[in-house]
């Protein structure tokens, strides 16, 4: 008992590459737009270069990694903040303009376009 | 005569319901639209501290640095602001919060800073020297 608590008190604090990932699921927003869907992802703490987003088929995962943002001198005193990477994905019902897809992040949010393609936008019909 | 706890469910249920969704699945926001309210429990927030600040972090993604405002008084400090949506049609929305956390006491008020980078507020409070511990030796 004793040798484990002495064990515990020697271990250097873990640094974030060491700890095993989790993750979380995002907060997001999708809007159908008259051409395109937009989704917008909350995912505070990740940087532009954090993000990556893979389309497979019908389906898109994001993926956004935190960077370390507490100092390594800091002691909590509480903490609501989980340590754990973002992962989202959604399953897509439309084809969509793979060429044309644009993403951005601003502070924290990624701002996802997924143009309709050309074959699955709604169509008037003229009769003759 | 029956014991009853202070910190008992019927004191604020949704703060013990609350952390119990939180740690189950943690998601941000636990519900869509639960920032819509002017909510204590709108954005998650860490309070930190080493030997010369206070930490504060709150989570504000796609909140601009303009829209928000930190106000210390006493030993609470207050985050609020607004976050700016845009609607299908293109109409601006906004949506306003506010939560306030107690820091120590011994916070240097004028030397308060903060930054947002990524969506991650972060207030850095220092600490007052003359409320630091000292080391007095035996003359």
């Amino acid at each position: 008992m004793n040798e484990q608590v002495t064990l515990h008190e020697n271990k250097t604090p873990e640094t974030r590459a060491q700890r095993p990932q989790r993750f979380l699921k995002p907060h997001y927003e999708v809007q159908e737009q008259k051409d395109a869907y937009h989704v917008r992802v909350f995912m505070p703490g990740v940087a532009k270069d954090g993000v990556k987003i893979t389309l497979e088929k019908d389906r898109i995962f994001v993926e956004g990694s935190r960077r370390e943002w507490t100092g390594a001198s800091w002691k909590p005193i509480f903490r609501e903040i989980p340590d754990a990477d973002y992962r989202l994905q959604l399953e897509l019902n439309v084809d969509i303009d793979e060429s044309r897809i644009e993403a951005r992040t601003e502070s924290g949010v990624l701002d996802l376009k997924l143009p309709v393609s050309e074959a699955a936008r709604p169509r008037t019909i003229a009769v003759e | 005569m029956r014991l009853i706890k202070y910190d008992n469910l019927y004191n604020d249920a949704l703060s013990e319901l609350d952390r119990f969704f939180d740690r189950t699945f943690g998601s941000f926001p636990a519900f869509p639209g639960m920032m819509t309210r002017e909510d204590p429990r709108g954005f998650r927030v860490d309070l930190n501290q080493d030997a010369d600040n206070y930490y504060v972090l709150a989570e504000l993604p796609g909140v601009d640095k303009k829209d928000v405002s930190i106000e210390l008084e006493n030993a609470v400090l207050t985050i609020s602001g607004e976050r700016k949506a845009r609607g299908e049609d293109g109409a601006e929305s906004a949506i306003r919060f506010s939560r306030s956390i107690t820091v120590g006491d011994d916070v240097l008020a004028v030397k308060v800073k903060a930054k947002l980078d990524n969506g991650i507020l972060t207030v850095t409070l220092p600490k007052r020297e003359e409320r630091k511990p000292r080391m007095i030796s035996v003359s």
